[in-house]
């Protein structure tokens, strides 16, 4: 069997030189500039960072010092502020840092509810959930109570919600429907609705 | 008959290796002081940090006020994956976890762990892929999907591996579905879909620089940046360099499928608002890559008149380049209805320089326009349907080179596909019954309206058990090829074969004149008819344990009209079974392993005109070369380690069955041993097919008998990698 070969050295063709020095002369002046973006970044101010349940429980705790409840929502003068989380999550655990802490002069009350039919009680109710319907049906069992719903799902406004978290930019922004805390008889201070990016209303 | 094996170098590639060693060098010293710097740079910054992090107690964020709270950047914590897949098919996914630790460099050695998947490398840059059977170099029953974008080579409808590729660190998850997934992905997903899903821009911010190399890979860098652009624009660009050595042939003498290959490309994510997106991106390639084939010759004997066959392995140059960019729009109507529209545009290009021969050139283009809606149709309802058109044009070019034997041909041809799918999601007993039911519809020039409906349904024993099952047909379109190639190629008039003689005369001692090769040539389009699925599979998964889970799936497959020597003469069936296990032993040691079992049985019909077979051929071997081949079992075990804090040790384990191709089964092990400084280092050494110096994972050329010196086998890599993120 007549075999022809020649022992030939891995070579690259011009293009490939061509290439390969296009490629370092780009890492070269990429690098530089990189370098010089993180320097930059890195000399401002520092940027605070959180968990994003630690920051959401930071802004429920302002929402609700900006709400006012109609009168009947408390029995006593001294009646606690209860926030209702639900679904139970793990990852919302970090809410029961908020109990104790005091908001108009009532203590923080956190309660971790799975059945939408334990949600009537509360006073603020984060929907930590992104299945719509748990959301339709929990929705619907606080709809004539004054209750602040609050979600973190696009469209929970539509669906009737009062404040609606999301993110942008990596932070956490939040939408308010006045029309659905006018049918729950709650005031929004103007602090709570300067802050927020979108002031939804519903189209008649 | 004679095999020969011509290693000549073609007429167009030059370059002394001294110009290359100094680009090399230039290249690389300048690469590892940027590196180092950036690198030490991201060190010491995490080290003042973390510093700093260990004097700071827990934040109280309720201190803060809204608008401070504005500012806060959120540390997203990662969703959990999974614990029981939930749907209808048998689905597997690959993490970028997954990806890292397998010290991966190619696309298909990611594949290789998957239940039901088969794959085997030709040579350094040529694997064959397919899942569920028929397997081999051109296995054209699999549909490889990236953000969208089909890697589909029109002219095999199969893809070229050498030539897809991407940042490995940027892919957020490879999903596997085995099995027609034909109602939404179309005509190619027979026997199942890979989807690739490369991260967000905004996950890839920050500098990354990856530079490694050993022995067969013998070296290979990459660069990424990703910027911040506004708080709702994010952009990234990455580059990505790879040169790898080139295997040795079944006589252990090294072949020239070394393979080199240049990329680059971006992305950038623009929310427009907060119900609309966009997504643009991009990435062109150059590289080239070397192979050997198998080529018919007709030799004039001596005194005699008539002419004889040789075959021979001739090394081949191929050169490859193309780019795409790639547009999505979505929009979000309300909460329980969205729409996407994608446009995009492919081009590739390949090269292929024979020595003795002519050159052969394709070039596709691809415009693709997708539009998608999804929809809550009722409270139990879910609703997805779409509209696609495709148009590919192909333009094939023969001859030149050399010694041109053959007038040059130029082809160009046109296809325009019109397709459109509806699949609604039914919850038919809340929680516990969900049946998918769901069609495809496609029309293109080659085929007919073509019907492919599809049943699926699952049912939730209970939270920690499912039990799937499916029913549906699919199709498969004629590619180019199979639509044009001749069997067998014709012989070239003798004065063809008197007149020229390729360059560097190989002598062979039954002849004074050298051979004339045949390279077959596209003949007029012939009408073939789409292959036909008609597939049933069973599926049960169980997580009896937090830390124990097993997926399961058995299937049966019933082709009809499969091509095979260019005309639709065979039909059968294949069946098996697939089981993937995953226990996490501890916290840092998790252990995963995947068994398929599968038989084909193919029978072709001798009957028709193109069934008949060449006689070089035997039967179990000619099928396996046509249709492809899969071992009968395989089964692959991965370990995953963690230890002393920073370090990492993988190790995978494969048993491949032989192949009724010729190709043996074989044992064969890779590791990596990781070692993590700080958050923003990593050094890792990997090591790949420890157990052999080289062994052979698929006889591309089987079916011809003694072909000594044309397989390629694939041989033990080690190699070094620092990935430094800044």
């Amino acid at each position: 069997m007549p075999i022809l070969r020649e022992k030939s050295a891995q070579r690259l063709s011009p293009k490939a030189i061509v290439a390969a020095w296009g490629y370092a002369a780009i890492i070269l002046l990429g690098s530089l500039f990189a370098g010089q973006l993180t320097e930059l970044s890195a000399a401002q101010t520092r940027i605070l960072s959180g968990p994003e349940y630690q920051v959401k429980a930071g802004f429920i705790y302002n929402f609700a010092k900006f709400v006012e409840w109609p009168q009947g929502s408390f029995n006593g003068s001294d009646d606690p502020l209860i926030i209702c989380i639900a679904p139970d999550n793990p990852e919302s655990d970090v809410f029961f840092s908020l109990n104790n802490k005091t908001v108009g002069g009532r203590k923080i009350r956190v309660r971790k509810c799975s059945d939408p039919k334990e949600i009537g009680v509360c006073h603020v109710l984060f929907l930590d959930s992104t299945d719509k319907q748990f959301i339709q049906e929990s929705l619907k069992a606080v709809k004539d109570r004054s209750v602040l719903t609050v979600g973190h799902i696009k469209g929970f406004s539509q669906q009737g919600g009062i404040i609606n978290f999301f993110i942008e930019g990596g932070r956490l922004r939040f939408e308010v429907n006045l029309d659905a805390a006018r049918r729950c008889r709650l005031k929004l201070g103007s602090q709570l609705l300067g802050s927020a990016e979108i002031i939804a209303r519903e189209q008649k | 008959m004679k095999y020969l094996v011509w290693n000549q170098r073609g007429p167009r590639c030059r370059g002394g290796i001294s110009i290359t060693a100094i680009a090399t060098i230039c290249f690389l010293l300048s690469y590892f002081i940027i590196a180092a710097s950036d690198c030490l740079a991201a060190y010491k910054h995490e080290q003042s940090d973390r510093e700093q992090s260990q004097e700071e107690e827990p934040f109280d964020f309720t201190s803060l006020s809204l608008e401070e709270l504005k500012q806060v950047m959120i540390i997203s914590i990662l969703k959990k994956p999974q614990k029981l897949s939930e749907a209808a098919s048998a689905i597997s996914v690959i993490t970028q976890d997954d990806i890292r630790r397998s010290g991966a460099t190619t696309i298909p050695e990611l594949l290789r762990g998957l239940p039901g998947m088969q794959v085997a490398q030709i040579n350094s840059s040529t694997w064959a892929v397919s899942a569920r059977g028929f397997n081999h170099r051109f296995a054209n029953k699999l549909l490889v999907l990236m953000d969208g974008r089909c890697l589909y080579t029109p002219s095999f409808s199969g893809v070229y591996w050498n030539v897809q590729d991407t940042l490995f660190e940027d892919i957020d998850r490879i999903e596997v579905i085995r099995g027609p997934g034909a109602t939404l992905w179309g005509a190619n997903a027979v026997n199942g879909v890979i989807n690739i899903i490369t991260k967000k821009a905004k996950d890839t911010q920050g500098g990354l620089h990856i530079v490694g190399g050993g022995v067969e890979e013998m070296g290979f860098g990459a660069f990424r940046y990703g910027v911040k652009l506004s708080d709702a624009a994010y952009s990234r660009i990455y580059l990505k360099y790879s040169m790898k050595d080139g295997f040795v042939d079944n006589e252990g003498k090294a072949g020239n499928d070394s393979w080199n290959s240049l990329r680059g490309g971006g992305r950038l994510d623009y929310s427009i608002s907060s119900s609309d997106s966009l997504t643009l991106q991009g990435d062109i390639y150059s590289g080239r890559n070397g192979e050997r084939e198998a080529v018919v010759f007709f030799r004039p004997w001596a005194g005699e008149k008539k002419v004889n066959v040789d075959i021979a392995g001739i090394n081949i140059d191929n050169d490859f380049s193309g780019g795409n960019v790639l547009g999505r729009f979505s929009h979000l109507f309300s909460a329980t209805s969205n729409m996407a529209i994608q446009v995009y545009y492919d081009r590739a290009k390949q090269c292929k320089q024979r020595i003795c021969g002519p050159n052969h050139t394709e070039s596709f283009d691809t415009f693709d326009l997708d539009f998608q809606h999804n929809f809550q149709f009722s409270k139990r309802q879910e609703i997805v349907w779409g509209l696609g058109y495709r148009l590919i044009k192909e333009h094939l070019s023969f001859g030149g080179g050399d010694k041109p034997i053959f007038a040059a041909q130029d082809e160009h041809y046109h296809t325009h596909t019109v397709s459109a799918f509806i699949q609604d999601d039914i919850d038919l007993v809340r929680d516990r019954v969900q049946l998918t039911i769901g069609s495809k519809f496609e029309h293109s020039d080659y085929s007919e309206f073509q019907f492919q409906p599809g049943v699926k349904m699952l049912y939730k024993i209970l939270d920690n058990q499912n039990i799937w099952a499916s029913i549906s047909r699919s199709i498969r379109t004629p590619s180019l090829y199979e639509r044009q190639a001749p069997a067998p190629a014709p012989p070239p008039p003798p004065s063809a074969v008197n007149s020229s003689s390729p360059s560097g005369k190989p002598s062979s001692s039954s002849s004074d004149q050298p051979p004339t090769p045949v390279i077959p040539l596209p003949q007029e389009d012939r009408h073939l008819r789409p292959e036909e699925l008609i597939a049933y599979e069973l599926g049960y998964r169980i997580q009896p344990m937090e830390y124990f889970s097993l997926d399961s799936a058995l299937f049966y497959n019933q082709y009809n009209h499969l091509i095979i020597n260019w005309d639709n003469s065979g039909q059968g069936k294949t069946y098996g079974l697939e089981l993937a296990a995953n226990l996490d032993l501890s916290r840092w040691w998790s252990v995963r392993a995947s068994y398929t079992a599968m038989r084909m049985q193919i029978n072709v019909d001798d009957s028709q005109p193109g069934g008949k077979k060449h006689d070089f051929m035997p039967d179990d071997l000619s099928t396996a070369f046509l249709v492809g081949t899969s071992p009968d079992h395989q089964l692959v075990l991965n370990s995953s380690l963690d230890f002393l804090q920073h370090g990492e040790f993988d190790l995978e384990l494969r048993s491949v069955d032989s192949l009724k191709n010729n190709t043996e089964s074989y044992l064969e092990a890779d590791a990596r041993l990781g070692w993590n400084i700080g958050k923003n280092l990593e050094l890792s050494i990997i090591g790949r097919s420890l157990l052999n110096s080289h062994h052979a994972e698929f006889v591309y050329m089987g079916y011809i008998p003694d072909s000594g010196g044309i397989n390629m086998e694939v041989e033990r890599s080690i190699f070094g990698k620092i990935t430094c993120r800044f």
